[in-house]
């Protein structure tokens, strides 16, 4: 993973066309949403404050900014994501 | 209080060493299509045009250690991009609203992208805007089986420019062009020589300004294409509803950090559920990096999702399958909701 994706960036992509308002409120969707998926990689996620929290099994934590630092510091502290893992998707698909 | 000013727009005019750019950014000058531009030139050209407005990137090549090409922040370029905007609000050079970088022949220019979006000082004074490509009719099959590069700077075009066409048969043409739309069937593809009494910038005509017709048209080709060279394939994703974006950009973000190397262009529109008063966003990017989403006024056709994605050694039914799941996770999402406001 390269690390100028948007780590470095004040003005993530991800947070532009809906978190102006209402960026409370975005930052908890995200953290309800994406933390689906790190739990899959034994990461547990919160909004916290303006960032993100990440915790992995063994405590360790870390803060993310946004999505893409969400899936970094995941790969760090549990088990990569992969949003074209089989196994995942018939998850997803059976609502679980 | 100072006005704020609108964010200048960076165009891209790229094509394979000896395609025809300078040639092509000649014409345009001559007509006066770019009369509100300044210009960097990857190497200094005698251009008909005002030499205050011309300045020069170097080469649009460096790669930081780390990290991958279309992410690279490029120090000549920023360096370049920072003395326009320095000039301009001194006023020490005319007005201008553009900015038109011309990259090397022998580059890729999803650089020029990256270096916008990923650096702190250029990112709040400027948008990116597209990428014109050039492509030389005469030698297009050769360079795009021997160079990688033109590969990339066809993937990356918005619009494709066919050079030369004089100097090859309608059939040779014909061939040309289907070759070109099999690797970027998003670009229209027209020809350097500019209509009689034509003096539109091109650059401002890429987008979705005019949408239903010609995007319906290019996604049309995409789902009829055949197969594609060098393990590329294209998709067409749709979703009927508007779209949950915290779903979306979750699923975009990791889609792209773990793939984004093999995700070459993402292009397309989308209403947003609850912002659907805003009219649709606009989605672009060239691999990891994804442009500031734009709320469009003028796009009313639009009821859900409909984009675009060009890929490289990725199955495109598995991607469809991946997005329509998350999709899905978001509408169930969104219905709980809307029940548990209602009881």
């Amino acid at each position: 993973m390269c690390g100028f994706c948007g780590s470095f960036s004040e003005r993530h992509w991800s947070a532009a066309p809906v978190s102006g308002a209402r960026p409370t409120l975005a930052r908890l969707n995200v953290a309800q949403i994406a933390g689906r998926l790190t739990a899959a990689g034994g990461v547990r996620l919160v909004a916290w404050g303006d960032r993100f929290q990440l915790t992995g099994r063994t405590g360790r934590t870390a803060l993310a900014a946004n999505l893409s630092e969400i899936w970094q510091a995941t790969d760090r502290l549990g088990k990569a994501i992969d949003p074209l893992d089989e196994a995942l998707l018939d998850r997803l698909e059976a609502g679980a | 209080m100072s006005a704020v000013l609108p964010p200048i727009v960076v165009d891209v005019l790229t094509g394979f060493l000896g395609a025809g750019k300078t040639t092509y950014l000649r014409r345009l000058l001559d007509a006066g299509a770019l009369a509100d531009t300044a210009i960097l030139v990857n190497e200094f050209a005698d251009l008909p045009v005002d030499q205050r407005l011309v300045g020069a990137t170097g080469s649009l090549t460096a790669v930081l250690a780390g990290g991958c090409l279309c992410c690279a922040i490029d120090g000549d370029l920023k360096e370049g991009l920072l003395g326009l905007i320095q000039q301009r609000a001194d006023g020490t050079v005319p007005p201008f609203a553009r900015i038109l970088v011309e990259t090397s022949g022998i580059a890729d220019p999803a650089p020029v992208a990256g270096t916008i979006l990923g650096d702190r000082q250029l990112q709040a004074r400027l948008r990116f805007g597209g990428t014109v490509t050039v492509v030389d009719l005469l030698n297009v099959a050769e360079t795009l089986a021997t160079q990688e590069e033109a590969l990339a700077q066809i993937i990356a075009a918005d619009r494709i420019v066919l050079s030369k066409g004089d100097l090859v048969d309608d059939a040779r043409r014909a061939e040309a062009v289907a070759a070109i739309g099999a690797i970027n069937p998003l670009a229209p593809i027209v020809d350097a020589e500019p209509r009689p009494g034509e003096r539109l910038n091109p650059w401002r005509t890429i987008g979705w300004t005019t949408p239903t017709a010609p995007r319906r048209a290019a996604f049309q080709a995409v789902a009829q294409a055949g197969d594609r060279h060098n393990g590329l394939g294209a998709l067409v994703l749709t979703w009927p509803e508007p779209v949950d974006w915290a779903v979306f950009a979750t699923w975009l973000s990791a889609l792209l950090h773990r793939h984004g190397a093999r995700i070459l262009r993402v292009k397309g529109l989308m209403r947003i559920a609850g912002e659907t008063e805003r009219g649709p966003v606009v989605i672009q990017g060239v691999r990891h990096v994804v442009y500031a989403p734009e709320h469009l006024a003028d796009a009313d056709d639009v009821v859900g999702a409909e984009f675009v994605m060009i890929v490289r050694d990725l199955d495109p039914a598995l991607i469809r399958r991946s997005f329509e799941a998350f999709m899905a996770l978001g509408q169930r999402a969104g219905e709980t909701q809307r029940g548990a406001r209602a009881s």
